[in-house]
């Protein structure tokens, strides 16, 4: 049975995501300090940490880059972070330490189970190696497999496909137009003909297929009229 | 009046002209210059005792005048009482006295700095000059240039002293005007123990004091938002676990999100109200592509003319922010469908509207809504968000050095129009 670390200090809630994530069949284990949760984490291993930003004894920041100064597997094991929404600064500067995923409170249970999920997933398939994968909420794309995830469930695309997705995912919050989408998928400039330019969208159909929850009303690869396509960069 | 001490330092230069002056003419008018040495008397009567009478002969006169010459180092010369020379002990440079007023006066004599004329009892003319050795002009005012001399030393003198003054102003004016702009660690060095350096004490505690309170209130609002955000993490956890229809539930999820975005547009709005713009942080921005992020988020419609836009600099947080506020307003005032948004370049940057179909504004509200927690008259109290939403929005735009205007549509409903520059 996987096992859940959650450093927090609001005990009462600690302890009702306790009750909730055990019976989704995880063992979980709680401390309400930085130093608690440490002290827990060199007795017994866990597989993922929950550390609340905010902790009595100091920032949750602090905490982070003692667990990862840790020796050993424990060092290596992968973190979400509690974040409270509006404190984006908390948030990059969580990730660009290497948390593996923030969730902002109040959150939805729902979500924390699935994202604890995919956190686990992945920590099983690659254990401690550097991941490349660019992360937009529930959406991953992972540069090294080539693969993209929703919820954590792999997406079948081409390679062309998956090209053009990478190309719009690394401008994400850019409008791209076609020539340009083309170029940065294929490495070539092309002057574009019709036919072409047809093919591109439907290739984009297929994506959207692929990775929007609702086909209709895409939320990820939005169409600017007239101009191109832009990827979402926020996809809360 | 640009510079204070350029004032100061003319006050002063006027002061010294005037002293000048009026040391002049009180010199002139009122100088009572028979009070040095013996009284007037004196003089004839003592004259008579040097030279020999009239009788006695013109030789003996003259011997007894070049006698008195050696002795006093004075030019003399003896006249009747015509006028005509008895004997000269000048080498003929005096000349018979001419009466003038009451005074007698010797004629122009150039050579002499100061002639003296005196009169004896028997009616003969006694005329004694000091020679002017130098005979430069310059003696002659020699005092109006030694008045020149301290004038021109205590002009010179008092422009650095009223400079340093103002100088030190100037710094202290500096330092508010930083503090002013929101640079709470502004102080300035205290020199001195003058009124200036009480002025910068003062100042430096105020701003001491002022820091301490914006840091408290700032931690405050970040405990606070902490504190309120607990509670509404553990119901969200807690609606998990009720046993409630899923009508009942979803509303209660609803609230909370509510509740949550209140305590963070109130956070935010404390932290835009209390920082500086900080440009710094700015970077270029896709308005288009946040605009499609957003209205795909809404379902809005979003058009763009002319083409690609250009980047503009700002913080894309707080644009995005921007928008979706104002899509968020248009779709609770509006249907949610029918909302527009039309982005082009305006004169150098960039504009956009977001159109809603509802009941638009009053004229005289369309500024007021504008204000924090403001509510049209009449509407009632809707599913939540009223508060600060437009509010945040102009915020953000005056920021980015733009601004947001809400004018009628054609056909009903309002058109809120931001403008940001490149």
């Amino acid at each position: 049975m996987p096992t859940v670390l959650m450093i927090e200090d609001d005990v009462r809630l600690a302890s009702m995501v306790g009750d909730y994530l055990r019976a989704a069949g995880l063992a979980v284990d709680h401390a309400e300090t930085g130093a608690g949760g440490l002290a827990a984490l060199r007795r017994a291993a866990a597989d993922v940490i929950l550390l609340d930003l905010m902790l009595p004894d100091g920032d949750g920041l602090d905490v982070f880059r003692r667990i990862r100064a840790l020796p050993g597997d424990a060092g290596r094991t992968p973190v979400i972070m509690l974040t409270a929404k509006g404190d984006p600064t908390d948030r990059v500067v969580g990730l660009e330490l290497g948390a593996e995923d923030y969730i902002a409170k109040p959150f939805d249970p729902r979500e924390l189970l699935a994202r604890i999920r995919v956190v686990l997933r992945r920590g099983a398939a690659a254990a401690g190696e550097p991941l490349d994968i660019l992360r937009f909420g529930r959406l991953e794309i992972d540069r090294g497999a080539r693969m993209a995830r929703l919820d954590g469930i792999d997406k079948v695309l081409t390679s062309h496909q998956f090209a053009l997705l990478l190309a719009m995912a690394e401008r994400a919050g850019r409008v791209l137009t076609r020539e340009q989408l083309i170029e940065f998928a294929t490495g070539t400039a092309q002057s574009i003909d019709p036919a072409l330019d047809r093919s591109i969208d439907v290739h984009i159909g297929r994506i959207r297929a692929a990775i929007e929850d609702d086909v209709k009303h895409p939320r990820r690869i939005i169409t600017v009229r007239g101009t191109g396509y832009v990827f979402a960069k926020v996809q809360d | 009046m640009a510079r204070l001490f350029l004032r100061i330092y003319l006050a002063v230069l006027g002061s010294l002209a005037l002293l000048a002056i009026l040391a002049g003419i009180s010199w002139k008018l009122f100088g009572d210059f028979d009070q040095f040495g013996p009284r007037p008397e004196f003089y004839p009567a003592a004259a008579g005792q040097l030279i020999p009478p009239t009788t006695a002969p013109a030789e003996i006169q003259r011997t007894a005048l070049d006698h008195w010459r050696t002795l006093s180092g004075y030019d003399l010369a003896l006249f009747n009482r015509d006028g005509d020379l008895i004997a000269d002990a000048s080498d003929g440079t005096l000349w018979a006295p001419r009466q003038k007023g009451d005074r007698f006066r010797p004629g122009p004599q150039r050579p002499h700095f100061w002639t003296h004329v005196v009169q004896l009892d028997d009616g003969r003319w006694l005329v004694a000059a000091r020679p002017n050795r130098l005979r430069a002009p310059w003696r002659r005012f020699g005092w109006l240039v030694g008045l020149a001399a301290i004038t021109f030393s205590i002009g010179v003198f008092a422009f650095p002293v009223v400079r340093r003054l103002t100088r030190r102003l100037e710094t202290l004016e500096t330092s508010v005007a930083a503090l002013g702009a929101g640079d709470l660690s502004a102080r300035v060095a205290v020199e001195g123990k003058d009124e200036v350096a009480r002025l910068a004490e003062t100042f430096n505690r105020s701003a001491d004091r002022i820091e301490k309170l914006v840091e408290a209130n700032k931690s405050l609002l970040a405990n606070a938002s902490h504190e309120l955000r607990s509670p509404l993490s553990r119901l969200r956890m807690a609606v998990e676990a009720i046993d409630a229809e899923p009508r009942t539930r979803g509303e209660i999820t609803r609230n909370i999100n509510e509740l949550d975005q209140l305590v963070e547009e109130i956070l935010l709005a404390s932290r835009l109200g209390a920082q500086s713009a900080d440009t710094a942080t700015f970077e270029p921005v896709d308005i288009v592509a946040l605009l499609a992020e957003e209205t795909a988020r809404c379902h809005a419609d979003l058009d763009v003319a002319g083409g690609p836009l250009p980047l503009i600099r700002g913080d894309a947080r707080l644009l995005r922010r921007l928008i979706r506020n104002l899509l968020e307003n248009a779709a609770r005032h509006g249907s949610a469908s029918g909302i527009e948004v039309v982005a082009r370049v305006s004169q150098g940057g960039i504009e956009f509207d977001v159109c809603d179909h509802g009941p638009g504004v009053p004229d005289a509200e369309r500024e007021r809504i504008f204000e924090p927690f403001h509510r049209l008259p009449g509407t009632r109290e809707r599913d939540g968000g009223i508060g600060l939403g437009l509010s945040l929005v102009r915020q953000i735009a005056i920021r980015h050095g733009g601004n947001v205007a809400c004018r009628p549509r054609d056909g009903g409903g309002s058109i809120f129009r931001v403008r940001l520059p490149a």
